[in-house]
């Protein structure tokens, strides 16, 4: 065998261990993300009476409990009853802070991109503190101001709480997105005689759009996911939204575990579902700054 | 002159009502929370003025001390296995092979699902008879272990805040290691470089500051996070899972004490200032 077969043999090794410990790592991921995902499917998509039996793969399919988190077919709901009320709760409460955070959220983020004044990066840094800052630290004065405002258990109440969130973070991504427009089309706008508002309508709303949208559709993720003022500001069934729905199931003595996962499935489809069409435009979002250099 | 003094005041016409909105709802609670720390207050009665003693009372309290050890005992393991696993992740997705896109797909749900949703579904999966976890360890080498219970409960919250944090890491660590230029590593390696040193001299220097923001911002949302934990052990077995955000929510909650609650609040806040100026400064450099 000559120098050259050699070498070649030692470099087709490597590369084979190589391809190997590729695949074998890539097994290992899929089976770490994938394992509790499954069990929270299966245990939402098997009959009831399975579950007790500790098999890993399901004999039967069915879709008796997802039909029995919403209150048909079964007779014996205990536990939450059913989590309509909580769904839609969470839906329209989530569309009026998507659509309020991110309405405030352009007009403030763009003059912070675009316009002078005095105070814009003290409010620009603010509204990124503001974003930053973990929610706990104000549940207590949020409770008790809004004790005496008269706003716990009020859904009004529950939307500005969580308007506290959202709209740092609507702020903060849109001052990003406007500041990617080149000034120059805006002032050849202007030199065409359009005023401002026009400006804004006519040049920089379409070339925003997709941020906008992303943006928007973030804020309405992170309400719907939000357990901490629904939690404290909301003790009324019939006002409750479904991350509390869920932890209803999981607080009662005999947990009902198809219902749990089953409801658990249907109320992360939304946020997950909406993560995934935006994900490319919240990665650029935040550490965008970092990423470029 | 005219002309700027025009355009300052549309500026403040276009921020104020967001501002406005956020002096409401954020700004004045947090300057609250800070007087009504030196009130002895409780639920239901008059606030008198007590001085520094809420204070004293919580640094005197060994839950709390507890409370700041584990959070910060918690935190720190987290964020180090996140950025570990962020880091290997990223790379094993940096690299062809078939099925890559389907299995980085997959590996970034956990980022997409809500906090409450991971809490119950490892509810479920580590319970202890018909949880698949010990299903899976019965079988193979015939253990069960009570994953929630006192001597698993740490390790276990810290992987279900592992198994949701990975993504954020990883997706942030592959946009940086595909800004790294190619020829960089083509050239160490006809100089010779091993794998080993071009990681250490291309690929960490190359996506060091997107580190250096994704780790700080991750560290304060894991110390401030309550979701997970609130779910998954309302803080027990004990005082076990006692983190700070759960020590202010029992403070007020349980025990109607709301000035201790608002002064572990304020006690908290100068970690998080520290942590996100640090950001701030890495960002505008």
């Amino acid at each position: 065998m000559g120098f050259k077969e050699v070498n070649w043999l030692k470099r087709s090794t490597s590369f084979l261990l190589k391809r190997i410990a590729i695949y074998v790592s890539a097994i290992i991921v899929f089976i770490w993300t994938a394992l509790p995902l499954y069990w929270m499917i299966i245990t939402a998509f098997r009959p009831e009476k399975e579950i007790y039996e500790g098999l890993v793969i399901p004999r039967q399919i069915s879709i008796a409990s997802i039909l029995a988190i919403f209150g048909f077919g079964e007779e014996h709901i205990t536990v939450g009853s059913t989590i309509t009320p909580y769904i839609i709760n969470s839906t329209y409460i989530s569309i009026i802070v998507m659509v309020v955070s991110t309405v405030l959220g352009v007009l403030g983020g763009y003059a912070l991109a675009r316009m002078r004044f005095p105070g814009k990066d003290i409010l620009s840094s603010m509204s990124l503190f503001a974003y930053v800052f973990p929610t706990v630290v104000i549940m207590v004065p949020i409770f008790y101001l809004f004790s005496m405002w008269k706003l716990v258990n009020s859904p009004t109440g529950l939307i500005l709480a969580l308007l506290s969130h959202t709209l740092p973070y609507t702020l903060w991504m849109l001052r990003g997105f406007f500041q990617t427009i080149p000034v120059d089309i805006e002032e050849a706008a202007f030199i065409d005689g359009c005023n401002r508002i026009k400006t804004i309508i006519r040049i920089v709303f379409p070339l925003s759009t997709p941020g906008i949208v992303a943006t928007a559709t973030y804020a309405f993720i992170l309400a719907w996911n939000n357990v901490l003022f629904p939690l404290i500001l909301i003790s009324r069934t019939d006002l409750q939204v479904v991350s509390i729905g869920i932890l209803n199931y999981m607080k009662a003595d005999f947990v009902p575990w198809d219902r749990l996962m089953a409801a658990s499935f249907i109320a992360t489809l939304p946020p997950t579902l909406l993560f995934f069409a935006i994900q490319r435009y919240i990665v650029a979002g935040l550490t965008a700054g970092a990423v470029k250099r | 002159m005219r002309l700027k003094i025009r355009e300052a005041l549309e500026g403040y016409a276009f921020s104020t009502p967001a501002f406005l909105l956020l002096f409401l709802v954020l700004f004045f609670p947090f300057a609250y929370v800070i007087y009504i720390s030196f009130f002895s207050k409780t639920f239901g009665y008059e606030a008198v003025y007590s001085g520094l003693n809420n204070y004293m009372m919580i640094i005197r309290d060994p839950v709390f001390s507890y409370s700041i050890y584990i959070s910060t005992l918690y935190t720190v393991i987290a964020v180090l296995f996140k950025l570990i696993l962020g880091l290997a992740f990223a790379i094993l997705f940096a690299q062809e092979f078939r099925g890559r896109s389907i299995v980085r797909t997959i590996a970034v749900i956990p980022w997409g699902i809500p906090l409450f949703v991971v809490a119950a579904i490892f509810f479920w999966f580590f319970d202890y008879n018909l949880g698949l976890l010990n299903i899976i360890l019965k079988s193979l080498f015939g253990v069960k272990y009570f994953w929630l219970g006192p001597d698993l409960v740490i390790p276990s919250i810290i992987y279900v805040n592992v198994w949701k944090g990975i993504p954020f890491f990883m997706v942030n660590f592959l946009g940086a290691l595909q800004t790294i230029p190619r020829s960089l590593y083509e050239a160490a390696e006809i100089d010779g470089a091993s794998a080993w040193q071009r990681f250490m001299h291309i690929t960490i220097p190359g996506i060091k500051y997107v580190m250096l923001i994704v780790c700080l911002l991750s560290t304060i949302w894991t110390f401030g996070e309550f979701d997970t934990i609130f779910f998954l052990t309302r803080g027990g077995p004990g005082y076990l899972t006692h983190i700070v955000p759960i020590y202010i929510y029992h403070q007020a909650f349980s025990n109607f004490n709301v000035g201790t609650a608002a002064a572990a609040s304020v006690i908290t806040v100068p970690i998080f200032l520290a942590l996100i100026s640090v950001i701030l400064w890495a960002l505008r450099r």
